[in-house]
């Protein structure tokens, strides 16, 4: 799961060597908190959450298959 | 200082450009990239390289100490080509059957077709309704984040279309048989009907299915998520 955070944001923004995934484990829900550099913000995050929106549903969806929730944060 | 801009589409274009204000060949000055195509600019079509090419025997002489001249070689990976839809194609289909793996789903993406305007994806396999999600909100996002990817890999321009087991164009014919449903209710009880929650594409669906209807007229009210469609009977 963590590898398809890490495509999508990987992909999307101008200096992927900034970007980072942390993974915050916890008992029901696992939490991806994105990274990357100031001027990329606007390209993970998208007009009014756009993009990030997409990556929750996609990480949501993904997770069905998984024990645990999966949600994207990202931190600025 | 001798020197002139040039601009283009790739980086190579616009040193060309460049030189043949300067009537200069390329050994003969030292390139500056000025701007590259951002993101945004790929999407919207505005990608232009511009570059400052400085005749090398002028740099010599203007070579102060405290003043060097910023020559930034450029990194090869950052230069959008110029290429037809195929390659927009081919990248978008790697990208999302990439994307497809990790999410654990077993499916082969397809390019199901490929247009002047329009590159259009579909995914085979079991678990599609995963990635349909519900009311293809699942496809709407992973639609979102290749076509906004793929278009700044290959600076084409073209829409980029995801779908799974063709349930776009299923879910196309639905809504066009939901229009004339509620077309004939409208007539029958020659009151409006009203049409709460559908997304933009839908709404348009609706209005171009009912077009050729002569007796109901169509119109959208509202705004964000209040806005809905009316089917109005002409009496």
């Amino acid at each position: 799961m963590r590898d398809l955070v890490e495509l999508m944001v990987k992909s999307l923004v101008d200096d992927p060597d900034q970007a980072r995934v942390n993974e915050v484990s916890g008992e029901s829900i696992v939490v991806y908190e994105v990274s990357v550099a100031e001027e990329d913000l606007g390209k993970v995050i998208g007009k009014g959450g756009r993009i990030a929106n997409a990556m929750r549903t996609i990480v949501k969806a993904a997770s069905t298959k998984t024990d645990r929730k999966a949600t994207v944060e990202i931190l600025s | 200082m001798e020197w002139a801009e040039g601009t283009g589409k790739t980086l190579e274009e616009a040193q060309q450009d460049a030189l043949q204000q300067l009537g200069a060949s390329a050994d003969e000055v030292q390139f500056e990239v000025l701007q590259r195509p951002g993101a945004l600019g790929s999407i919207f079509g505005r990608a232009e390289f511009r570059v400052r090419a400085i005749l090398e025997d002028r740099l010599e002489q203007q070579e102060e100490p405290g003043e060097p001249v910023a020559i930034e070689e450029p990194p090869a990976e950052a230069e959008p080509q110029e290429v037809p839809h195929r390659d927009l194609a081919e990248t978008a289909r790697e990208l999302l059957q990439q994307m497809v793996d990790l999410m654990g789903v077993e499916g082969t993406v397809q390019i199901a077709e490929c247009t002047d305007e329009e590159v259009r994806l579909n995914v085979e396999g079991d678990d599609m309704g995963l990635l349909i999600g519900r009311h293809g909100a699942t496809l709407d996002a992973v639609q979102l984040v290749i076509a906004i990817v793929a278009n700044r890999r290959v600076d084409a321009g073209a829409r980029v279309i995801v779908d799974a087991e063709d349930y776009r164009a299923r879910h196309q014919a639905m809504i066009e048989s939901r229009a004339h449903k509620l077309a004939e209710e409208a007539k029958e009880t020659g009151k409006e009907v009203v049409v709460p929650d559908l997304k933009a594409y839908e709404r348009r669906l609706m209005h171009m299915a009912l077009k050729s209807d002569p007796e109901v007229e169509t119109y959208s009210e509202g705004e964000g998520n209040d806005r809905v469609l009316v089917i109005s009977p002409i009496v």
